[in-house]
């Protein structure tokens, strides 16, 4: 059902053809021709009453209350569904037409609670509010004829309802689930009268192949499909703007509040990155934000071996500033660092890394984009000039071939993931490379034209192999490469490239692709006109990650497939602010921007808005951080929203690192795992408890709103300025929009960014400036951000993780759907009702070879160490390669995984572990939340 | 540190550079890399290291290492 | 020398073998050899005189005598009275001359010509009486020009809606998608109607050749002809008569040696009343549920698979053979005002002589019923007949002197339809009978629109209360109020045409629905 303040229009837009011109009720209107009347007379400032249209979906024409009239045309027309005309004379209010609507809403009444208190919707309800519109005063059927009214809801899901009682068959939440989420979960069963909804076959929802979207429950005009918290909670009667804290699609939401209790998150029609859509994680797991295990007050202890201590903040500050100024003073200026956070704002990250520069006189600041997408960064930074997704969301509905490299969409950026299907339903080709059988290779309606599944930790050598193709078979686009490219630095890459050992045939060898499939995927994706590449973390977690970034930058402009809608090369963030917290100089080298912290001329610019001097060298990265800290020469620390005990590989190696260090200080909502080595834990907020802004992996900026007050009183933000304060370096701003306009004055591309202008625009996309007022869609169109693009040789080489007679499986990893990274905060909502366990998922030959029976309990070990779970046996994943999630604790996945890591950028290689899986009656102990060192990425 | 780590690095980042068709430019490449991202700790341990004869890193990163100019360790 | 066996047929038809032509075929075959003698069985399809069925003919040279109708035990008796010599007899079954059966002789068969007199999965058979010329002559012709003989015919739709064929032909004719398709809609649900299946049963090439015609014409290589379920014996002649086409090179990549491309495929319904409707048809063809879609788009610029289509009736197609060959000038001469050609109607209900009566528009209902019907078989008087299925029109024995044509039975209140025509006789309860009509909206309805959906429902239940009642003014003026509802709301035929038996009832037979009878008319 509708969000507060969203206006319907009744029908999509068209695009543009010509306009035509009509009158509506005497009121002329100009609009595309094609667009439906009830839109145009929507524009007109026409409500024309209507049910079972909406302007997310295609018209239907089933409801029958939109019905009009047209000069010159016998019979009364629906609105929705009949193309406005230039010249039409439209009138949508007659005698005839009242008689009709009121008639055929007394046929819906006739099925339906009479009384609107009944409904549990009120006077959100479009029923009963259609109802008074069309002015029924009456039902004049006896209410003992036949009906729906005794029908049992389904409450299975754990988020809402479904009442058929209060069903009006508009097919609205069927049609959402097709058109919008892609699902086809779905359907209206039974013929006529006796029409029903019902997930899958008559099946329960929860059952059922709904992925719990909330696509239908937003489409509902009624009170069939509720919301419980709305249930419980009562209508709200507020609603505040904001952008979702999961993944880096970074959806806009209206949180709607009773008071100041959140009753739900509805998807923001407005919003760009998402339109109105949403996934079970930003609309309904947000429950955690007032879990009792969040903490409220700030806490210190002198031991890590002691009980924690309940402090005031002041306490708190004073006891965090004077033990790192006691370091510093013992071990030296390089001896304490701090790591910000991509879960955090801009404006926090931002906050952080000043700290470290500015009060802690060095550059040890590191961010969690390290161990996801730090070779994003360095790889598209050296090809292209910056390091970020070159295009828009919305760029994709223009894409002829898409290609899907080690991400999984419809499980982790579901959102963008219904986009993408959306539009191959409309015939966009798909080339899909992952080691396992993604949805995508084959879901209703959407199948991969090429799937390339390859062995895990050979994407250098299918690019590679790829990029051979299209340069040997004269598929380059020459005139791109002339035009737009660094020309010796080409030459010297296609000598490299044509090479015999980056041919098809060798890659063959080297990824399990047969050759005849690398060719195809190539010829496709360069004839285009438009392919796209979208990668996540399976390119990046990887000894050859920023290789790999940097292989498919050559292979985009070996084929001209960037700076334009439809192409491009973007990567899938994990997290809500992967790319905003690199944005504003999280990096140990670079300061906000990307610029290196050697360039003097900079420096003197954030000196003299710091007054401070900064040190030209580059600082620790998180991995050297634990180096440096074993080595005794690193022993402070300060951490913001981010569990790296849990989170980051050779558990013990980090272990050990923290429990050198002599001041370790936790910022966090949720007493985490790191928070066992810490002296000091600084309670933090949700994304629900401050202001501040987040950028998506489109380098979209969006504003997060302060929904609800922090539980424990302080924005994360004003956390570290109080921080900085104790340490004698004051930090003072009245509002993050400070600290925005701050960042805007360091950094060009963000020069045009403010608060006022996000507040007027929605959003925008950086770089955002004087030359690009109103931001950025598409990047590098006519000239690199660098100027001429840069083709780089990208040699092949092995990871050094290698299978063997002792650990002859790849271990891989992925995600699902419901739940979130390491599972603190998806595992304290209802979404527990799914993924109830991590199941590793083996292939039938592998497991008959060990006498492993689906479910049988399995021990998996590698070099460094050893965890159980249950097999899954599934020919998704190939022969050779086996695949868990790493969402629960127990499954320990990074007990298991190494410390090799990516060359550039120390990104650790998550993404291939040799190892060996065997039966074994062990099951692991029910440990505690949060009690075992996890595998993470972003 | 960890020198056996910070070699088994920096042989890594000598085996992406080394197929620059120009030695000298690889040798270059490797030692700006390192000049840009490595920590002065980290430089100074593994100047010291291929000073001291560096016998496990690749030749060519040894030759990049030599070429870095590490300032004095500041206090 | 021997001599040629003497041809009989025995009819294929389903309604032929409902009332026994299986046995009657085996049990002329068994007389035949116990009595050494040398026949021909030939299964043909129907003529379509129902009230004669099994019909058995006897053909020696162009001359076919016929006799029914003929149960088993009838046959040796014929053996007796040597039918098989070809000269006529004075057995009591005796019909004489097929051609000279007044019942046969009155019609003007151009559609159904075949039907009746060729076995209809004999290609050679087909190409001997006539069979393939229009598509021989289309094969010289341009889509346009082919497109302009149907034009020029005035050859209006016999689905039910009466849309002129020449202007769907032509919207998808200037479609400039390279992929089009031609769909017959061979789900004839019409209570009493029959017409499309006896043509599929009798004369399948004849449809194969339309379809590929129109193929041909608007420049699609591929057509569908979607069958309801019920016609089991249709799909196996179909199948036969595709594959005899097929092998013969009149379907396939390359028709008749043209170059150019045409083939077909045969999709069986699931029963659903509503996939008679177009749109609701090219959804279950995609496979998806039986839902009618709304129009703009026409299938003709956007149907099957989104493509433009021609989606036309069995019948439809199925003229268009002749019209190319004798061109369309020539349909267009006969008829009626603007319904042009010959129009199968099909007589059912309480009849003496029910069937298939092929004629040119014009003629009268009391010509129908009565000269052609022998007025009811039960011998009681006449009192409604209702036209055009089960969403047509009743009219009282009153109104006989109207014309079958789609203007004059439109402008008296009803539809001509697909050319049912049901009789019923004084002991008909209208109100009952206008009942139904919502009962079978409500079990047919695609449950879409709310009028329909609802509406139909809710009208039973009205009506259920009108006869209980026996009226109520109330009832009937809330009864008025839904039927205009669902014929201005409804999104299709289906819920919009449910009222017109419901409202004609009441308007001609008030005294069923417990008002004071209606007044004759002048």
């Amino acid at each position: 059902m509708l969000a507060i303040d969203d206006q319907d229009l009744g029908a999509p837009p068209r695009d543009s053809r010509p306009s035509v011109t009509l009158t509506i009720d005497g009121r002329e209107i100009t609009v595309p021709a094609g667009t439906a009347l009830i839109r145009a007379a929507a524009l007109a400032g026409v409500a024309i009453p209507k049910l079972c249209a909406t302007d997310s979906l295609e018209p239907f024409g089933s409801c029958r209350l939109c019905l009009i009239e047209i000069e010159g045309r016998k019979g009364f027309p629906a609105s929705c569904t009949t193309p406005a005309e230039s010249g039409m004379r439209v009138r949508t209010q007659s005698e005839p037409l009242g008689k009709l609507r009121r008639n055929v809403m007394e046929l819906y009444m006739s099925d339906h609670p009479l009384d609107p208190f009944e409904c549990k919707a009120g006077g959100a309800c479009e029923l009963h509010r259609m109802a008074d519109a069309v002015g029924l005063v009456q039902v004049r059927y006896p209410r003992d004829g036949e009906n729906h009214l005794a029908l049992a809801p389904d409450d299975s899901n754990p988020y809402f309802t479904f009442d058929p009682a209060r069903c009006i068959l508009c097919s609205r939440c069927v049609r959402a689930c097709d058109d919008i989420q892609g699902t086809f979960a779905l359907t209206i069963e039974g013929r006529g009268f006796a029409s029903q909804m019902t997930p899958g076959a008559h099946e329960h929802y929860l059952d059922s192949e709904c992925v719990s979207c909330g696509a239908c429950v937003q489409a509902c005009p009624t009170d069939a499909l509720m919301e419980k918290t709305l249930l419980e909670r009562g209508r709200a009667d507020r609603a505040v703007v904001t952008t979702c804290g999961y993944c880096g699609v970074g959806c806009s939401f209206k949180a709607e509040l009773r008071g100041d209790t959140i009753v739900r998150m509805v998807p923001n029609k407005n919003g760009l990155p998402n339109h109105g859509h949403s996934c079970v994680k930003g609309r309904f797991a947000w429950g955690y934000a007032t879990h009792p295990d969040r903490v409220r007050r700030p806490m210190v202890r002198k031991r890590i071996s002691d009980p924690w201590r309940e402090v005031s903040w002041d306490e708190a500050f004073a006891w965090a500033a004077a033990e790192l100024k006691r370091v510093e003073k013992r071990y030296g200026r390089g001896a304490v660092g701090g790591i910000a956070s991509s879960r955090c704002t801009n404006e926090e990250a931002y906050l952080v890394q000043k700290l470290v520069r500015a009060a802690f006189g060095n550059n040890n600041v590191d961010t969690c984009a390290r161990v996801c997408h730090s070779p994003t960064g360095y790889g598209l930074k050296t090809a292209f000039g910056t390091p970020a997704g070159t295009q828009d969301f919305d760029s994709i509905n223009q894409a002829d071939v898409i290609v899907v490299i080690g991400a999984n969409p419809t499980e982790g950026h579901p959102v963008f993931a219904s986009l993408m299907k959306r539009r191959l339903r409309q015939g966009a080709r798909l080339i899909v490379a992952d080691p396992r059988a993604i949805e995508l290779v084959r879901t209703p309606h959407v199948a991969a034209d090429c799937f390339l599944q390859l062995t895990p930790g050979t994407n250098v050598a299918l690019f590679n192999a790829m990029a051979h193709v299209v340069v040997t078979e004269g598929l380059a686009d020459e005139a791109f490469i002339a035009a737009r490219c660094e020309p010796r630095e080409y030459a010297r890459w296609r000598e490299f490239i044509v090479a015999e050992r980056n041919s098809p045939a060798a890659a063959e060898r080297v990824t399990g692709v047969p050759a005849d499939q690398i060719r195809a995927a190539a010829r496709l994706y360069a004839r285009g006109p438009n392919s796209a590449i979208y990668y996540g973390l399976g390119v990046t977690e990887h000894s050859q990650g920023s290789t790999a970034v940097l292989a498919m930058a050559n292979l985009a402009m070996a084929a001209g497939m960037l700076g334009r809608p439809g192409v491009g090369v973007n990567p899938l963030r994990g997290q809500n602010n992967v790319q905003g917290s690199n944005d504003v100089g999280t990096f140990p080298h670079e300061l906000t921007g990307y610029r290196h912290v050697s360039d003097p001329t900079l420096r003197a610019q954030f000196e003299k808005e710091w007054g401070v001097t900064l040190d030209p060298e580059p600082g620790l990265r998180i991995p050297n951080m634990f180096d440096a800290a074993l080595d005794g020469s690193f022993k402070g620390l300060y951490v913001e929203g981010e569990d790296i005990a849990q989170s980051d590989p050779n558990s013990q190696h980090v272990a050990a690192a923290l429990a050198a260090m002599e001041i370790v200080i936790v910022q966090d909502i949720f007493l985490n795992e790191t928070a066992k080595f810490a002296h000091v834990f600084l309670p933090g907020s949700s994304f629900l408890e401050k202001n501040g802004t987040f950028t998506n992996a489109e380098r979209r900026i969006s504003r997060v709103r302060k929904v609800m007050a922090p539980l424990a009183g302080k924005e994360d933000w004003e956390v570290t300025c109080a921080l900085a304060e104790a340490l004698g370096y004051p930090m003072r701003y009245g509002h993050p929009a400070e600290i925005m306009d701050e960042i805007a004055r360091l950094t060009p591309t963000f020069a045009g960014v403010s608060y006022a202008k996000l507040d007027r625009l929605g959003s925008v996309q950086w770089p955002c400036n004087e030359a690009a007022p109103a931001g950025t869609t598409v990047m590098h169109v006519g000239e690199f951000v660098r100027g001429r693009g840069r083709l780089i040789p990208t040699e092949y080489v092995p990871t050094p993780e290698r299978t063997g007679p002792r650990y002859p499986l790849i271990l891989t990893t992925g995600r699902i759907l419901s739940q979130y990274n390491v599972g603190t905060q998806t595992r304290r909502t209802g979404n527990v009702a799914w993924h109830p366990e991590d199941r590793l998922e083996i292939h039938p030959h592998d497991a008959e070879q060990r006498g492993v029976r689906d479910g049988d309990w399995v021990e998996v070990t590698s070099r460094a160490g050893a965890i159980a779970l249950r097999a899954t046996i599934t020919e998704r994943v190939a022969p050779g390669v086996v695949y868990t999630t790493f969402h629960h604790p127990e499954t320990g996945a990074n007990v298991v995984t190494t410390e090799n890591s990516d060359w550039a950028t120390n990104c650790p290689e998550y993404k291939v572990t040799a190892v060996q899986v065997m039966p074994t009656a062990r099951r692991p102990e029910r440990l505690p939340a949060d009690h075992v060192v996890h595998a993470a990425s972003s | 540190m960890d020198t056996h780590h910070l070699v088994t690095m920096a042989n890594e980042i000598g085996g992406f550079f080394a197929s620059a068709a120009d030695h000298d430019e690889a040798v270059a490449a490797i030692a700006q890399h390192l000049k840009s991202f490595w920590e002065p700790r980290m430089r100074r341990e593994i100047v010291a290291y291929a000073t001291a004869g560096g016998a496990d890193l690749t030749p060519i990163v040894r030759e990049a290492v030599l070429r870095l100019q590490v300032s004095p360790e500041p206090r | 020398m021997t001599p040629i066996p003497v041809k009989i047929f025995v009819p294929r038809d389903s309604g032929a073998l409902s009332l026994g032509a299986d046995g009657v075929a085996a049990a002329i075959a068994a007389e035949a050899a116990r009595r050494g003698v040398a026949i021909k069985l030939v299964r043909n399809g129907s003529r379509g005189l129902y009230w004669l069925e099994p019909m058995v003919e006897v053909a020696t040279g162009d001359a076919r005598l016929a006799y029914g109708p003929v149960a088993s035990a009838d046959v040796p008796s014929l053996f007796d009275a040597v039918f098989l010599s070809g000269a006529p007899t004075s057995h009591p079954l005796a019909l004489g001359p097929v051609a000279e059966i007044p019942a046969l002789a009155r019609q003007h068969r151009i559609v159904f010509a075949r039907t009746g007199a060729t076995d209809p999965l004999a290609l050679d058979d087909f190409v001997a009486h006539g069979g393939f010329r229009g598509l021989a002559r289309a094969l010289e012709l341009s889509g346009a020009a082919l497109v302009e003989e149907v034009t020029r015919a005035n050859l209006r739709g016999r689905g039910g809606a009466a849309f002129p064929a020449g202007v769907k032909w032509k919207t998808t004719l200037e479609q400039s998608d390279p992929v089009k398709f031609v769909v017959c809609n061979a789900d004839e649900g019409d209570s009493g109607t029959f017409a499309d299946r006896m043509l599929m049963e009798g004369d399948p090439l004849l449809l194969v050749e339309g379809m590929t015609i129109a193929g041909l014409a608007v420049g699609a290589t591929r057509g569908f002809i979607y069958l309801r379920s019920e016609y089991p014996h249709a799909l196996r002649t179909l199948m036969a008569a595709l594959a005899a086409a097929r092998a013969r090179g009149y379907l396939g990549a390359d028709v008749c040696g043209s170059g150019r491309a045409f083939d077909l495929e045969i999709v069986v319904g699931a029963g659903a009343y509503i996939c008679g409707e177009e749109t609701a048809m090219l959804e279950s063809l995609e496979g998806k549920r039986g839902m009618v879609r709304y129009k703009p788009p026409v299938p003709a610029v956007a149907g099957l698979f989104g493509r433009p289509t021609i989606v036309n009736n069995v019948i439809t197609l199925a003229s268009v053979p002749a019209i190319v060959e004798h061109g369309g000038a020539a349909w267009n001469q006969i008829g009626y005002g603007r319904s042009r050609g010959t129009i199968p109607l099909q007589l059912a209900g309480n009849l003496a002589r029910p069937g298939l009566v092929e004629v040119p528009f014009g003629l009268t209902l009391r010509e129908l019923i009565h000269d052609f019907g022998g007025g009811t078989r039960s011998g009681r008087p006449l009192r409604a007949v209702q036209i055009g299925g089960p969403l047509g029109a009743y009219f009282p024995a009153a109104m006989l002197d109207l014309r079958v044509d789609y203007e004059t039975i439109a402008e008296a209140g009803g539809l001509l339809g697909h050319g049912g025509v049901v009789v019923f006789d004084d002991t008909v309860d209208l109100a009952r009978m206008a009942r139904y009509a919502m009962e079978f909206c409500a079990l047919e309805s695609c449950g879409k629109c709310t009028p329909c959906r609802i509406g139909s429902t809710r009208g039973a239940e009205l009506l259920d209360r009108v006869i209980r009642e026996r009226g109520g003014a109330a009832n009937l003026e809330l009864l008025r109020e839904l039927c205009d509802t669902m014929t201005a709301g409804s999104l299709c035929a289906l819920g919009g045409l449910t009222p017109m038996p419901v409202m004609s009832a009441l308007k001609h037979f008030p005294e069923d629905f417990g008002l004071a009878a209606a007044a004759p008319p002048p």
